[in-house]
């Protein structure tokens, strides 16, 4: 069993996207990641794209390989708030931050 | 005074000594001794020094203290140290202490008091964490010292309380952005404007480019990467929501509404995803998610191949799996546990269920199952055999039916074709070649592929057509225009081999089509010429000869190549009388390096479209000309490709003159040594006298010791002869021990070594029967064969079996083997 960076997850889409979906996604992230300035990520991303950008490929990994993506998926439902609305946090979470800051700084 | 105290007096050591030895325990590291030393020194004198000593060492203590966890007794122990200023003798070390103690307020003056007296570096440090102190919790201020920004401290750690208190409390954006500006960037508030900055900007590029302008090193930098974290997209927060800290986690979650069971919960997992797939299934099964069903149970099913006894819990909560999940859970499982023979069983099963299955996509799923069937069976040759086909070679049969499954996976179909061909079937090859072209008639390794395959087969026409498909799709590939050349050629010597001068001459001229303008082919010159000669020497069309000769490289070599082609065109050698004058030339020139390898290599070249028998007329005449080289001094990669080539092409004569040359000049060259073992039998082992083969044996040791296993494996190949051949293919099926062989392998082991015993004749071993009677007889035959080389490559038992069958053989009562796999 090959256990290695999931390209579903990677990508951020569905196990059970189909190639314009993924293709979609691909160049979203791409726009957003471009190669000149991000070489790395681009790397990561194309990699990605190129496993699961065909019905052969997806079937192969969805068949042969453990999926992390729907273990992400459910991590980012926990992350979820109410909106996407921004708020501002409490008196203690901001004292606790800035005690904890200088706490974990090296004097 | 006492007698007690007396002695005390008289045996007290001097201040002198004193400070001598709490300098020594302060140089030692010994921060107590030194401490109570020195004031016992200053109890009997309060000189300066050794007050500065005395600090020095309470200072040593304290950072001893500190690097043990110990901060409460290490800010005590500093303590002593007070200056009326209320600052300590290490005052960055005591903040730290107090700090950690979470005494906020002590540290907020410690750190407002050291601010005035430390140097300018060490101050704008301290001074920071003063104002981030501050701003966690707010007090009157009462230094005016201002290490940095315009204003004074107070005014400065007023803007900043208020422009942070204002966007806790929610006021608009632009309310925040008029405090904000009012805290100087060069502040040590400087990192907080940023950090508000950062947090009421809606672009998300710019807020974290704000952040970004905070060093690491800030003592706002864990507040910082909080604010970035908060402000990033889901996947990346994901990414970095386990490093956060507890007090980070808290205030991300606040800024975006978070619920907090379910910031929990996540914690809960990432804590359980350390712990391992059991532990993460087991907390996912139990805890799971509202509305959240079919992620978790497509998330738990992915736990399942490392986790498989928590298959109870799974099926317990989200019902049983089907065949296809189950199949493949289960294989995986296998794979996990690298259990190759349930993993392809497995495999198998899933194949089966999908190819009936009536869904979209089954049958691709299927193939993509065959094709990974293949890759295990490959990689792991020691996987059980296919119950309905034994004898099968099951990469193959695997890549066969998945493209059966899928017919357009080239992936599988090019790994097909390298299969056939590393298995020496050119039947197989040609076959799935043939296919592959059809399937893939603009793939360039494919047809590629199917040149090999045509050629392997002496099909030349085909493999012609192949490579003319190839330049149909890349008209400017030199090397298979090259090969066109060649393969046209080889067609045209077949024709005339068969006496079909006419096709000969049509693929000849169908040949020179693909030749360079600038750089013609001298072999389809020559063959050309001699193709348009008539049988009855005609000057006009011997002078064409002359001009390809010319073309080739003119004397000798011209005249070999000449010789060469009239042979694969199978030319009587009366033929070439109109050139003899020519040959006869070209024999008396001394044989010199550069001839004798562009020979060689003449000889050796692919596609040469004659069977050793074609060529043995050409041969003849390269002898008496190769002859003469045997005095060079060639170097040992020289010696090789000639002596290799010339064992390939039987030329035993030749090869041992030149060898025994070769050894004549280097008696320890080894490969010169070797070979003229291998020419003097006839490139036949049994040709092999006693001595001969245990001079072969020492030599092989000596290439073994010298580590040219290069020479040694070539050895090898000689000394092992066809039993050799028998073992290497029973390596490459996966049998790597001869103990594992099973009884049909042995006896094909046995066969072929009984048929190379000719040390023992037949007669011999009926004799000792006679004599000895059959058991003692093949008792004598194993414990002489143990002594040999033999020896060391069977167990007991099987030279046991080997000595049975040859008595047997030599008997007349040989076993039949069985069928060959």
């Amino acid at each position: 069993m090959r256990m290695s960076d999931d390209p579903f997850t990677t990508l951020g889409v569905d196990e059970n996207a189909g190639d314009d979906e993924i293709r979609r996604r691909y160049l979203e992230l791409v726009r957003a990641w471009p190669p000149d300035r991000e070489p790395e990520k681009f790397q990561a991303l194309r990699q990605a794209y190129e496993a699961v950008s065909g019905l052969r490929q997806r079937l192969e990994w969805k068949l042969l390989h453990t999926s992390t993506s729907a273990l992400s998926r459910l991590k980012l439902h926990c992350l979820a708030g109410p909106d996407a609305q921004q708020r501002r946090p409490t008196e203690a979470a901001m004292t606790a931050l800035l005690l904890d800051s200088v706490q974990h700084a090296d004097l | 005074m006492t007698k007690s105290a007396m002695r005390k007096a008289v045996f007290a050591p001097s201040p002198q000594e004193l400070s001598e030895s709490g300098a020594a325990a302060l140089r030692q590291g010994r921060f107590k001794d030194a401490t109570e030393i020195f004031k016992q020194l200053l109890r009997q004198d309060p000189r300066p020094e050794w007050k500065q000593r005395l600090a020095d060492a309470y200072a040593g203590r304290a950072r001893a203290l500190a690097e043990k966890g110990m901060f409460k007794e290490a800010a005590i122990v500093l303590e002593n140290t007070l200056a009326p200023g209320g600052t300590t003798r290490e005052p960055l070390l005591y903040l730290s202490c107090l700090i950690r103690q979470n005494q906020i307020q002590k540290a907020r003056r410690a750190a407002l008091a050291a601010m005035a007296t430390l140097p300018a570096a060490e101050a704008a440090r301290v001074a920071e964490a003063a104002a981030a102190l501050s701003l966690a919790a707010p007090a009157p201020t009462v230094v005016g010292a201002t290490p940095g920004g315009s204003g004074t401290w107070p005014e400065q750690n007023r803007a900043a309380e208020t422009a942070l208190r204002a966007w806790l409390q929610g006021q608009p954006a632009d309310e925040v952005d008029r405090l904000i500006s009012r805290i100087p960037l060069r502040s040590s508030f400087g990192a907080m404007r940023l950090i508000l900055k950062s947090l009421i900007t809606h672009d998300a590029a710019k807020a974290q480019a704000l952040l970004a302008m905070i060093p690491a090193a800030s003592l706002f930098a864990g507040v910082r990467d909080a604010a970035g974290a908060a402000l990033s997209d889901a996947p990346d927060l994901l990414g970095h929501w386990a490093r956060l800290r507890p007090a980070q986690q808290q205030f991300v979650a606040e800024m975006r509404g978070i619920p907090r069971d379910r910031s929990a919960l996540l914690n809960q997992i990432q804590d359980a995803e350390q712990r391992g797939p059991a532990a993460l299934l087991s907390l996912l099964v139990r805890r799971g998610l509202p509305l959240l069903e079919e992620e978790l149970r497509a998330a738990c099913l992915n736990l399942l191949p490392a986790a498989p006894d928590r298959m109870a819990q799974f099926t317990q909560r989200f019902g049983p799996l089907q065949p296809i999940e189950h199949n493949r859970i289960a294989a995986l499982s296998a794979e996990a546990r690298k259990d190759w023979d349930h993993a392809i069983l497995y495999w198998r099963a899933l194949a089966s269920v999908l190819e009936r299955d009536k869904a979209p996509g089954s049958r691709l799923a299927e193939a993509v199952v065959l094709r990974h069937m293949a890759d295990l069976a490959r990689t792991h040759p020691d996987i059980d055999e296919e119950e309905e086909a034994p004898e099968a070679d099951l990469v193959a049969l695997y890549l066969e039916r998945s493209l059966q499954a899928d017919p357009t996976d080239l992936t599988a179909m090019l790994a097909l074709l390298d299969r056939y061909r590393a298995s020496d079937d050119p039947k197989e090859w040609y076959r799935a070649a043939e296919l592959a072209v059809v399937r893939f008639p603009h793939n360039p390794i494919v047809l590629l592929h199917a040149v090999d395959a045509a050629v392997a087969r002496d099909a030349f026409k085909k493999a012609a057509g192949f490579a003319q498909q190839v330049l149909a799709v890349d008209p400017i590939n030199l090397p298979v225009r090259q090969r066109m050349i060649e393969l046209q050629l080889a067609h045209a010597r077949k024709q005339a081999r068969s006496g079909r001068a006419d096709l000969a001459a049509k693929s000849l001229e169908e040949a020179s089509a693909w030749e360079r303008s600038d750089k013609p082919d001298p072999s389809l010159r020559i063959a050309r010429a001699l193709v348009a000669m008539p049988k009855t020497a005609d000057p006009a069309t011997a002078d064409a000869v002359h001009a390809a000769v010319q073309e080739a490289g003119g004397s000798p070599l011209g005249w070999f190549r000449v010789v060469l082609e009239a042979s694969l065109l199978n030319w009587p050698a009366k033929r070439l009388q109109p050139f003899h004058r020519e040959l006869q030339a070209a024999y008396e020139t001394p044989p010199d390096r550069a001839t004798v390898l562009a020979l060689i290599g003449l000889l050796g070249q692919r596609d040469l479209g004659g069977t050793r028998r074609a060529i043995t007329p050409a041969l003849r005449v390269f002898d008496q000309y190769l002859i003469g080289g045997r005095h060079i001094d060639w170097s040992p990669a020289e010696f090789l490709t000639i002596a290799e080539a010339m064992a390939n092409l039987r030329c035993y004569p030749t090869l041992h003159r030149y060898a025994t040359s070769a050894v004549q000049r280097d008696a320890g060259n080894l490969a010169a040594r070797f070979y003229q073992l291998l020419a003097g039998s006839g490139g036949n082992r049994e040709g092999l006298n006693h001595a001969e083969e245990s001079e072969l044996f020492s030599i092989m040791d000596e290439a073994g010791t010298r580590q040219d296993f290069a020479l040694f494996n070539r050895m090898q190949k000689f000394a092992l002869g066809p039993a050799g051949k028998a073992m290497r293919r029973m390596r490459k099926t996966g049998k790597s021990s001869l103990d594992e062989l099973d009884e049909e392998d042995t006896a094909e082991l046995l066969t072929a070594l009984a048929g190379e015993m000719p040390s023992v004749p037949a007669k011999e071993i009926r004799n000792m029967v006679n004599h000895l009677g059959r058991g003692a007889a093949i008792e004598m035959m194993v414990s002489l064969l143990s002594q040999s080389s033999m020896g060391e490559m069977f167990s007991k038992q099987q030279m046991q079996q080997f000595c049975t069958a040859l008595v047997e053989q030599a008997m007349d009562r040989r076993p039949q083997p069985r069928g060959r796999r």
